[in-house]
């Protein structure tokens, strides 16, 4: 076991950076952790401070729908001075202005084209609640109007309340419930993968290139130990390493989490985690036999693992990247990393029909550790070839 | 025969490295191959140990066939190449504790052959050095010392001094000879030839991957028809007494510049006396006097026409 041991004491070199990158990995965490216990649970009703300007005071259409707008919005009396108004919504006093016409009760039972008029703050944020409220009842009205002709102003009124008081009973989804619950491991495996690569690239790149050194082989090389229990030994410290990692993030992960509870999906992310790992390593393994000095694998080891987790979802959402972003990472077995826990944190029935996406995302990341693997024996071969 | 190599070929693309080499080692022998660079030296070596596939011809180490894949021959081999293989993250001491780990699979002894081979080197007060912290001599000897820990049989160095000092070159030497007094067979590859001289009981010269001579140093010189060179500082000499001089017996070649007269004689006796006497009947003045022997780089250079150091 001479190799096995000769490849820790060699990682000790690289042990700083290794070190430096956990600790910045820790310390991300638990921000995310402190982020977590302040996330929404639930939404609040809240009202919005509104200015009415209404010329037709009288009509009982209008009346209701005034009535009805006050469960929204609480109305601020500017009077009917235009600049007086401009000022309040230019010094966000209030954030929208609603105008009613002259006879605007009348005209809209009778069926004329008519409207009311608003001024609102640009991109506010609750213009398009109020737009949905004030909608919500006029609507409401004019189909009454148009399925009953000559319904009187007060069965309107009372139709149109008893309408849109009845409230639909809404029973969260459990999926939706689950997704929030795994929200944390979810977020933090997906940045737990850039950590991983970028560890892996450094310790196992520098051990590679070490062993690579064409005087170091030559001289192992005409030792009694076969080249195939050497393999073996590196093979076996490179496990142990990645497996560590694997041990580490799944610890951390668990002892930042609140939610103590063992359950499926846990378990799922952390197979995902050790599946990913095994790809991590082929990279590593790659970029070790492809570059040429210490200095160009600790440069790729920061410039790779950045780039393949921006463009694979592991700090942005994947849905918030475009198509074809996404179809260049779907190259990179991050890609399907990302994706898989993404999956695992909503999944709920633990049937086949859905499991078989996750499993399916996890035989990519290990055909592509394949694929890897094989490129990385082929381009060590030519490399010696080309040393000798 | 310790080593026995037949009619090696070794082609790189259209270059042919190795021209039908033969070389034989014999037990207890250092065994210089010496040869400018680029004639195959290391090639020869490469393929010795089997770190490279030859085209045709055939090699034995220890009476047995050498493969890839004969580790039984490897035991009993070190090998110090020309670039210091070592591991920059581990000290002298651990350096050459895995090297002889990989031969010697018990600890004790690994840890007693580690010791001795650090004394054997003179490294005991850098045994908790790092490599980059030793002196391009003190590097060498650890490059040795990983190399000869486990106690081979067959020792290869090729070209061990490269961009050594003088002082440090000579220690290497001193322990080279002494590994072949405690037992061990060396061939030592080289392009320096007063160091093969000084060192190897035999030698082959080899050029363009074909070995164009074997034999002990004295033998070699044997070979060719240059005797001693004799140089006297003389003055005044004119163009018709370097005429004449060229035809007293057994002078090859003579050259007059600076007042240095250089002779290069034919083997022969008596050619010194013959010099001073013609110097003496023209009553031509002349101070100092040098006389040297061939030496390998004269049968290089007379067998193919060309310095070993071209």
């Amino acid at each position: 076991m001479q190799v096995f041991k000769l490849y820790f004491k060699l990682l000790k070199s690289a042990a700083p950076a290794l070190i430096i990158y956990l600790v910045v990995f820790s310390i991300l965490i638990f921000v995310l952790s402190s982020n977590q216990r302040k996330s929404a649970t639930g939404f609040e009703e809240v009202k919005i401070d509104m200015a009415l300007v209404n010329y037709d005071g009288e009509h009982l259409l209008v009346q209701d729908f005034l009535e009805y707008l006050k469960s929204y919005c609480n109305f601020k009396d500017y009077g009917e001075d235009e600049n007086d108004l401009a000022d309040a919504l230019f010094f966000r006093e209030v954030e929208y202005i609603l105008t009613i016409p002259y006879d605007f009760g009348e005209d809209f039972i009778a069926g004329k084209d008519v409207r009311l008029e608003k001024k609102a703050i640009p991109d506010g944020v609750y213009n398009s609640s109020v737009d949905q409220v004030i909608n919500n009842y006029l609507n409401t009205a004019r189909i009454y109007l148009t399925a009953i002709p000559n319904i009187s102003e007060e069965d309107l009124v009372s139709y149109i309340r008893k309408d849109i008081n009845t409230e639909a009973e809404v029973s969260i989804d459990a999926n939706e419930n689950k997704g929030e619950e795994n929200g944390f491991y979810n977020q933090y495996f997906n940045m737990a993968s850039y950590i991983m690569l970028s560890c892996c690239l450094l310790g196992v790149g520098l051990i590679m290139l070490t062993f690579h050194n064409v005087h170091i082989l030559r001289r192992n090389l005409v030792t009694p130990m076969t080249h195939k229990n050497m393999n073996f030994q590196l093979i076996g410290g490179n496990l142990i390493f990645v497996l560590t990692y694997d041990i580490f993030f799944i610890l951390l992960g668990f002892l930042m989490n609140e939610n103590k509870s063992l359950n499926g999906n846990v378990l799922l992310f952390w197979l995902n985690l050790i599946i990913f790992s095994v790809s991590a390593l082929s990279i590593s393994y790659l970029v070790a036999v492809l570059v040429k000095s210490r200095q160009a694998n600790e440069a790729v080891s920061i410039v790779l693992p950045l780039g393949l987790s921006f463009i694979s979802g592991a700090f942005i959402p994947q849905f918030l990247l475009g198509d074809s972003v996404l179809k260049l990472a779907s190259f990179t077995p991050l890609y399907w990393f990302v994706k898989g826990n993404d999956t695992i944190a909503g999944l709920v029935n633990f049937n086949w029909d859905n499991l078989k996406y996750i499993y399916f995302y996890m035989l990519i990341q290990l055909g592509f550790a394949a694929a890897v693997f094989s490129l990385s024996l082929v381009a060590g071969k030519n490399r010696r070839r080309d040393n000798y | 025969m310790i080593v026995e190599v037949k009619n090696l070929v070794k082609r790189y693309d259209k270059l042919l490295a190795l021209d039908h080499l033969n070389l034989a080692v014999k037990k207890g022998e250092i065994f210089g191959l010496l040869g400018p660079n680029g004639s195959g030296k290391t090639t020869a070596i490469n393929c010795i140990l089997s770190l490279l596939k030859y085209d045709k011809g055939s090699i034995e180490i220890f009476g047995k066939p050498m493969r890839p894949d004969a580790y039984d021959i490897k035991k009993n081999i070190g090998i110090i190449m020309q670039n210091v293989a070592v591991f920059e993250e581990l000290t002298v001491y651990e350096n050459i504790s895995y090297f002889c780990s990989l031969y010697v699979k018990d600890k004790k002894e690994v840890k007693q052959l580690t010791e001795e081979a650090i004394v054997f080197v003179s490294l005991q007060d850098f045994t908790k050095f790092l490599p980059k912290k030793l002196s391009g001599g003190l590097l060498r000897r650890l490059n040795i010392a990983c190399g000869i820990a486990h106690k081979p049989g067959l020792i290869i160095l090729d070209e061990p001094t490269i961009a050594v000092d003088p002082q440090s070159r000579n220690k290497i030497l001193e322990r080279i000879k002494k590994l072949n007094e405690n037992g061990a067979t060396v061939i030592y590859t080289s392009h320096y030839m007063e160091e093969v001289e000084q060192l190897c009981s035999r030698i082959s010269i080899i050029d363009k991957g074909k070995v164009i001579a074997t034999g002990t140093k004295d033998e070699l010189k044997n070979m060719i028809s240059l005797g001693e060179k004799i140089t006297v500082e003389a003055y005044n000499l004119k163009e018709e007494q370097l005429d004449e001089m060229m035809r007293i017996s057994n002078i090859a070649q003579v050259d007059y510049s600076d007042n240095l007269l250089e002779i290069k004689s034919k083997k022969g006796k008596n050619n010194l006396i013959h010099i001073l006497d013609y110097l003496q009947s023209h009553d031509i003045n002349f101070g100092k006097i040098f006389t040297e022997m061939p030496t390998l780089n004269d049968v290089f250079l007379e067998i193919t026409g060309k310095e070993l150091r071209d």
